[in-house]
């Protein structure tokens, strides 16, 4: 008897090759992920150098600055769109995605919102220039508005904080229906039926039952089209021209204009405080299917 | 579960739920009017006109003779290949060793939801954070920005859905299946291709897809990572589409969406497979 | 009605001495030994947590004991690989291979022991037929109800012409009806096939009803073994007697060593007599219910349950004593109503005293 004194059951010993592989799959988020956050926390903290983008040198500067250099209305400035975008999105996603579900087949279900996941699929940067084509002084949306009689000139539409916030919908929006459909496909109908066998109204089965059921993928959602919608710089660019600036596109000017590395890392650090508090909501919220 | 939802499934009355089903056709046309444009704008004959002006094809030309775009390609398809073949790899090695792991002989959950937890994290990161701190990163460490930084990037955000895709399929098939193969005679290694495989292997090949698919999409992790010497395709059409209007790129849309359908067509089956 | 086993003449087909086996401090297993004879229908019967699976999976090869020894026919097998037993196992919820369909899983063991293709055929024709299967070879066996997986998991092992076939909760997934009617089929296909059956369940009843032998396990060791006529009428112990079937436990000191005991007794050999006319039924009775001591009671609920009537009663401290008899008719000299006082007393030897623990 060699292996009496062995835990382990014969086919997990068969197949482990255990915790070498499992300390391989953290390896590679720490390194590439955790590690180069913490760099990119601690720069935040560091002093300015035009030479070597930074200096071993701990200072509180560059967060002053987000005050005294009139950074912060400019930085809450940049979040309207992106808080406008989450709240259109969910407005018009929460009512259809439970429509899909409550009307249609398994099999229908997953076809739409199969549908609704290809365009997610093809490249944002190509749909902002599509967006583009459309809303354009002379593009397709102004021409046929124009050709019905309903306006006489051109809508300014382009080039204007509206246009990156259609922009942001357009591109976004299966981000927010993906979670809610998650969520409300595993809504029991049985539910609802209980809430109106035991006299509740529609408006109270919503708020007592429906709403709070469905809150994770409300929360889920929300964080998942209003995170990514800070960063994206090029959004702007294609369709806010100048005159739109996100925290994008701020981090992006820091880092490869200005080359201020430490002020960069601030810009970036409202970013990672939403990350932070999502992943807080995340966690109190118990655990729900990850994405 | 199928009986009662079965009885839940009103009659589908159009007429009942006019507005629904009205908003929810808008919500379609919405998501592919810009798509189905650019694709019908690709074979219009006029360079600005937002109007039908005949049909042509001489924006494919154009983009076929335009060495630049089309190295631009290359790369990004190189890049999109390499990061995902290695990225489905490693990921799918690393589920299986996170399906497998025990403590003590007893399965480790806590460990187990750390880890999904940390996938999790990078899957929801903000795409403009993590190019940051990859940038940073790799300015530290002295990697040159190029074909290897660009690598490395898109294999760290391909791998968490590498990762929970195959681990949640793992999870899924009966753990006694397993030792009933064992149990019928078979190795360990027959056990491997005769069983394990063949369950995995549309998980693994739908992960695949879908890390082809947003490394092709990506724009802002590469647009940081990227160096002069290595130009892939999204940073190629970033500063085309700051140029202003070119018909050659509702062209290049449309191969682009043509690939991403079909790609799509095949994940799709391959995941439905999985039901 | 149960075979009787010939432990006296053949050797042991298993024989499993002093198994020891733990998971994280955790003793699964604590020196179990136990003999195991060719074509018996042996049941491992214990609540969830008490080893029983365990002992199956050490058997079966998929675990390795810490400590003690597995004979096959007198060799050692305890080091041998699954593969290398002649021995097969249904697992809870089947476990069947749900990408092949049902002719693929039942060839799935044949092929890996290299069988020639005719005779696989041949094989996979006999257990079709067997479990009455004849048109299912190419059905995908996820498209199978739950009975119809079972047989198939059932031919899985069995095509391989195993001597010992272990049964892991087999019918534990399946509706009540379809539960007793595929004991019968199991009972009959083990006779038949003149196979070993190690049985393993936490339901009782099931228990009874299949095995020539059943073994009470709890916590890790062995309570009792019997046939389940031992296990049912004379359990040794105070566990096996709450856990098959339902008990009485009535409190005494034993006379000579005046130590505390329990006298069980099952509720159908529980005499009851309306408080009234104690006297006239005792003259019919006196044989039954001599030598006995009377306790007092006070019926407090009654339960039709169309074969049988039980009667609770509560006794003047406060015991509970289940009553239950054959259902005659609301007229019956032996229908109590709630409220009323009775006096009850058991059937002659039917009484046994247990320890108390």
């Amino acid at each position: 008897m060699t292996s009496k004194k062995n835990n382990e059951s014969r086919i997990s010993r068969i197949f482990s090759f255990n915790n070498l592989s499992i300390s391989l799959t953290i390896l590679w988020p720490v390194i590439f992920v955790l590690i180069p956050f913490a760099i990119l926390t601690t720069i935040s903290f560091l002093v300015y150098d035009d030479v070597n983008f930074f200096k071993m040198q701990f200072t509180l500067e560059n967060y002053k600055r987000l005050v005294k250099d009139d950074y912060l209305p400019v930085l809450l400035n940049s979040l309207v769109p992106s808080l406008i975008t989450t709240i259109i999105t969910l407005v018009i996603s929460y009512p259809l995605t439970f429509f899909i579900t409550r009307k249609f087949s398994k099999k229908t279900q997953k076809f739409l919102i199969f549908l609704v996941i290809i365009p997610y699929w093809t490249s944002s940067l190509l749909r902002s220039y599509g967006i583009r084509i459309i809303l354009g002084t002379e593009g397709i949306l102004n021409t046929i508005l124009i050709h019905l009689k309903i306006i006489s000139a051109p809508l300014e539409i382009i080039y204007t904080p509206t246009a990156v916030i259609v922009g942001f919908v357009y591109l976004l929006i299966p981000l927010m229906i993906l979670p809610l459909y998650s969520t409300m496909e595993k809504l029991d109908s049985r539910l609802i039926e209980a809430a109106y066998d035991l006299k509740a109204s529609k408006l109270q089965t919503f708020l007592k039952v429906i709403w709070p059921l469905t809150l994770p993928g409300v929360t889920v959602g929300s964080f998942m089209v209003f995170l990514p919608s800070m960063g994206m710089f090029y959004v702007a660019d294609i369709l806010g021209g100048a005159k739109s600036i996100l925290i994008g596109n701020l981090v992006k000017g820091q880092f490869l204009e200005v080359r201020n590395w430490p002020m960069g890392a601030t810009l970036n650090t409202l970013i990672l405080v939403f990350l932070l508090l999502f992943l807080l909501i995340y966690k109190e919220k118990s655990h729900w299917g990850h994405k | 579960m199928n009986a009662p939802s079965k009885n839940q499934m009103p009659s589908l009355s159009i007429r009942k739920h006019t507005i629904a089903f009205f908003s929810l056709l808008l919500l379609y046309i919405f998501l592919y009017m810009p798509l189905l444009v650019m694709v019908i704008f690709s074979f219009n004959n006029s360079r600005f006109s937002p109007t039908w002006k005949g049909f042509t094809f001489k924006w494919y030309q154009l983009l076929l003779e335009n060495s630049n775009i089309l190295e631009a390609s290359l790369n990004s398809l190189i890049i999109a290949l390499a990061s995902s073949t290695l990225a489905t790899l490693l990921g799918s090695i690393s589920a299986y060793a996170l399906y497998q792991h025990k403590h003590n002989g007893k399965s480790d959950t806590k460990t187990k939801n750390t880890i999904l937890s940390l996938m999790f994290i990078v899957m929801v990161s903000p795409d403009i954070a993590l190019a940051l701190a990859l940038f940073i990163f790799f300015n530290l460490i002295h990697i040159n920005l190029g074909f290897t930084s660009l690598l490395l990037s898109h294999i760290t955000f391909s791998l968490p859905y590498v990762i929970t895709l195959v681990y949640a399929r793992l999870k899924d098939f009966n753990k006694h299946i397993i030792d009933a193969a064992f149990d019928l005679g078979a190795t360990p290694f027959q056990t491997f291709t005769k069983i394990i495989w063949p369950l995995i292997a549309p998980a693994i090949i739908s992960s695949w897809f879908l890390a082809l698919t947003i490394s092709i999409d990506d724009v802002i992790v590469s647009f940081f990572v990227t160096g002069p010497d290595f130009e892939i395709l999204p940073i190629k059409i970033y500063s085309l589409l700051k140029l202003g209007i070119n018909p050659q790129i509702n062209a290049l849309m449309t191969i682009i969406f043509a690939i991403t359908l079909l790609s799509s067509i095949i994940y799709y089956r391959f995941t439905k497979e999985q039901d | 009605m149960h075979r009787k086993v010939n432990k006296d003449f053949s050797p042991p087909i298993l024989t499993i001495r002093n198994l020891f086996k733990s998971f994280s401090n955790n003793q699964i297993l604590k020196n179990i030994s136990l003999d195991i004879y060719k074509g018996e229908f042996l049941t491992l019967l214990g609540p969830s947590g008490c080893g029983k699976t365990t002992m199956l999976r050490i058997i079966a090869g998929l675990d390795q004991p810490d400590d003690g020894n597995i004979l096959f026919h007198g060799n050692d097998i305890t080091d041998l690989s699954p593969n290398q037993r002649k021995i097969n196992t249904v697992f809870q919820n089947y476990a069947l291979f749900p990408h092949m369909n049902v002719k693929e899983n039942l060839s799935f063991g044949p092929k890996m022991s290299k069988m020639p293709k005719r005779e696989i055929e041949k094989r996979i024709l006999e257990m079709l037929e067997l479990l009455k299967l004849n048109n299912y070879g190419n059905k995908r066996v996820t498209t199978l109800s739950g009975g119809e997986q079972q047989r198939v998991a059932l031919g899985r092992a069995l095509i391989n012409h195993p001597d010992v076939l272990l049964l892991d909760e087999p019918l534990s997934a399946l509706d009540y009806s379809l539960r007793l009617q595929m004991r019968f089929e199991l009972k009959y296909l083990q006779k038949k096939l003149g196979l070993t059956f190690i049985f393993v369940t936490h339901d009782q009843e099931e228990a009874l009803s299949v095995s020539d032998r059943i073994v009470v396990m709890r916590a890790g060791e062995i309570l009792q073994t019997g046939t389940p006529e031992d296990i049912y009428e004379r359990p040794t112990n105070i566990h096996v007697a709450k856990f098959i079937g339902q008990a009485n436990f009535f409190d005494q000191q034993d006379k000579e060593t005046s130590k505390n005991i329990k006298i069980m007794v099952r509720p159908e050999d529980i005499l009851l007599y309306h408080g009234e006319n104690l006297e006239t039924e005792t003259k019919t009775e006196t044989k039954a219910a001599d030598n006995h001591e009377y306790f007092k009671g006070q019926v407090v609920e009654t339960n039709y349950l169309g074969k049988l009537f039980e009667t609770l009663v509560v006794l003047e401290n406060n015991e509970k004593i289940l009553v239950s008899h054959f259902y005659e008719g609301a007229s019956c000299n032996n229908h109590f109503q709630i409220g009323e006082d009775v006096y009850l007393t058991w059937k002659k030897n039917s009484e046994v005293i247990l320890d108390d623990e």
